[in-house]
């Protein structure tokens, strides 16, 4: 067993995407760890040196209340990373388990969610989400609930598909035979055989969570009370001209931040369906 | 087909009509009571709570109130603003003629050159160039296009001055004529430019894996055997069935590039729907907002309908199913 997943491990590693993006992944969690303890300056505080450029004392300038940027940004870093990880992983635990459900059980439940992934493919979800948070307040859990719950459907199908094809197969079959019950086969069975499809698309959603949070902050819903990079970039849009810095790194970082999950999802696509590398 | 086309509809009639409900339900669970919220401020006169609960039958059981809601929508009455003293649907549709140029114009200019590039990256499969916009696609589908609108607007606009940095026509100048169209395509570029380089990468991507995913069928191997001339086999079977998933793509992506659109108008003072959305979002107007987000949702319904119609008409075995 051990020696499998070294193995694993090895073959990871070779698949360029994933190298890097595990890479850029570890950087940015210990920067979100440890980056709000190593911070040079108190990332709220205001100081005399407004939008003062990048320089000795200030590396990346400071905002418009002469708030350090640098500061400001690595603790933005937590936010997306939390709000990515939290909204995907409910996304991806409801879409799984509604997903293998209905398609190990079929029958009337199963027509119900077709339909109600037919009628979600059918809205548009960021607006969705917006008209939620305008009506209930951007708090950043509220956030991450609602990009969770209205994102859930891309899994449940995946799962789903996956559900009746594993169905069908003669390992799923016998342990039907010998008598297994029903929700023992779909933990043991489906669920483990099935999960790889999802775990690629909760990388690409983990992107897309960052990138709608990034946008809600931008049209001012966000969370006034946490400091986001989609935040940082609107306030700075009105300094544009005599302030660059403001609206530019956050900017940076949240491309950063996004392109190592499409990494990721490349390289894990690549890593568990060797048959579409052929492709690629 | 006739039957296929009559479902498609049906789901997206469901679709309007659920999204009409989940406005209505969530106008009546959030904090606050309705009524400010319809009105859209704090403090609403006697005579506007009056009014709007005879309107929407306030008053009366809660499935009364949503036939109420529904009747009115099914008229075109979506509400009115108090705020900016106009029916929403006025409001809407001042706004919708500059977003559709914008939109089309970027999503007809991101057609063209993706599937260009896509092709060209898929001929040369593994070239330097391949590879290079390969990984670059991804890289631009990583922005969020309002950040990559305001460094647009920083390079161009603030420091090489070639494009202006806000708004659809020179106030000052008052064009009329062609001067005046001249002057609103000077005052395009910029947003379209951004929008293109927003979904050329989708665009890109699909056709290579169409064209990459066509050339590996058995046919061409077949045709490669039989001594057939490479170009011809692209022209004459490769490119006619890698083209069709990207053209049946374009409807949705319309779509998405409409409201996609939204955030980078804000950026550019675009008097488009963006613009409208960001002051209903700041002045709480909900009657706009709630408007804003039917027709959306109408648009991405009939694009969706279209499309599955589109290829249903194309490909026999997906009606059949």
């Amino acid at each position: 067993m051990k020696k499998k997943s070294a193995l694993s491990f090895q073959k990871a590693w070779s698949i360029f995407p994933l190298r890097l993006g595990i890479i850029f992944l570890a950087i940015l969690i210990i920067l979100a760890i440890i980056g709000p303890t190593f911070q040079p300056y108190d990332p709220w505080v205001l100081n005399d040196q407004i939008l003062a450029p990048p320089g000795k004392e200030h590396l990346l300038g400071t905002d418009q209340y002469g708030r350090d940027l640098l500061s400001r940004i690595l603790n933005g870093t937590r936010t997306s990373l939390i709000v990515g990880f939290i909204a995907a992983g409910i996304s991806a635990l409801i879409g799984t388990m509604v997903g293998a459900v209905s398609g190990y059980f079929g029958g009337k439940f199963d027509q119900i969610l077709t339909f109600i992934i037919n009628i979600f493919d059918m809205t548009p979800t960021f607006f969705l989400i917006l008209i939620v948070i305008a009506l209930f307040g951007g708090s950043i859990i509220n956030m991450m609930v609602v990009i969770g719950l209205t994102t859930w459907t891309s899994n449940a199908r995946l799962m789903r598909t996956q559900a009746v094809s594993l169905k069908q197969r003669n390992f799923v079959k016998g342990a039907q035979t010998i008598g297994k019950g029903k929700w023992q086969i779909l933990f043991k069975h489906v669920l483990p055989n099935g999960i790889y499809p999802i775990i690629v698309n909760t990388t690409m959603n983990i992107s897309g969570a960052i990138l709608t949070e990034a946008g809600l902050a931008f049209l001012g819903l966000g969370d006034r009370n946490i400091i986001s990079w989609g935040q940082i970039i609107s306030e700075g849009r009105s300094f544009i001209s005599n302030g660059w810095w403001v609206s530019t790194f956050p900017g940076l970082a949240t491309v950063f931040c996004v392109w190592t999950f499409f990494l990721l999802g490349d390289g894990l696509n690549r890593l568990l369906t060797p048959k579409l590398q052929k492709l690629q | 087909m006739t039957k296929y086309v009559m479902k498609r509809l049906i789901i997206g009639l469901i679709a309007v009509v659920l999204s009409v409900a989940i406005n209505f339900v969530l106008i009546r669970v959030a904090p606050g009571d309705p009524i400010t919220i319809m009105a859209g401020m704090d403090n609403p006169n006697q005579e506007m709570i009056d009014h709007l609960i005879s309107k929407y039958g306030l008053d009366k059981p809660i499935l009364t109130q949503f036939g109420i809601y529904l009747s009115n929508i099914a008229r075109g009455d979506f509400g009115y603003s108090y705020r900016n003293n106009q029916p929403v649907m006025g409001l809407i549709g001042q706004r919708l003629f500059p977003t559709f140029l914008m939109t089309f114009s970027a999503a007809i200019l991101a057609l063209v050159i993706g599937s260009a590039l896509g092709l060209a990256a898929a001929r040369t499969r593994d070239s330097r160039m391949d590879r290079f916009f390969s990984s670059i696609s991804y890289i631009f589908d990583a922005m969020p296009g309002f950040w990559l609108a305001l460094m647009l607007i920083l390079l161009f606009a603030s420091r090489l001055k070639w494009f202006p940095t806000m708004g659809m026509i020179n106030m000052r100048a008052g064009y009329t004529g062609w001067a005046h169209v001249l002057d609103v395509l000077y005052h395009l570029a910029l947003p379209v430019i951004c929008l293109v380089l927003l979904n050329v990468p989708r665009y890109f991507r699909i056709t290579r894996a169409a064209v990459l995913q066509v050339m590996s069928e058995d046919y061409i191997t077949l045709f490669r055997a039989s001594g057939m001339n490479e170009k011809q086999i692209f022209r004459k079977f490769v490119l006619k069935n890698a083209l069709l998933p990207t053209v049946t793509i374009f409807g949705l992506s319309l779509a998405g590039c409409f409201m996609g659109a939204s955030l980078i108008e804000i950026v550019f003072a675009w008097p488009g729907m963006g613009r409208l959305l960001l002051d209903a979002i700041t002045k709480r107007d909900y009657s706009v907002l709630s408007g804003v987000y039917f027709i959306f949702s109408m648009m991405l319904v009939s694009a969706t309908i279209l499309v599955d119609v589109v290829c249903a008409a194309l490909d026999p075995r997906i009606r059949l199913e």
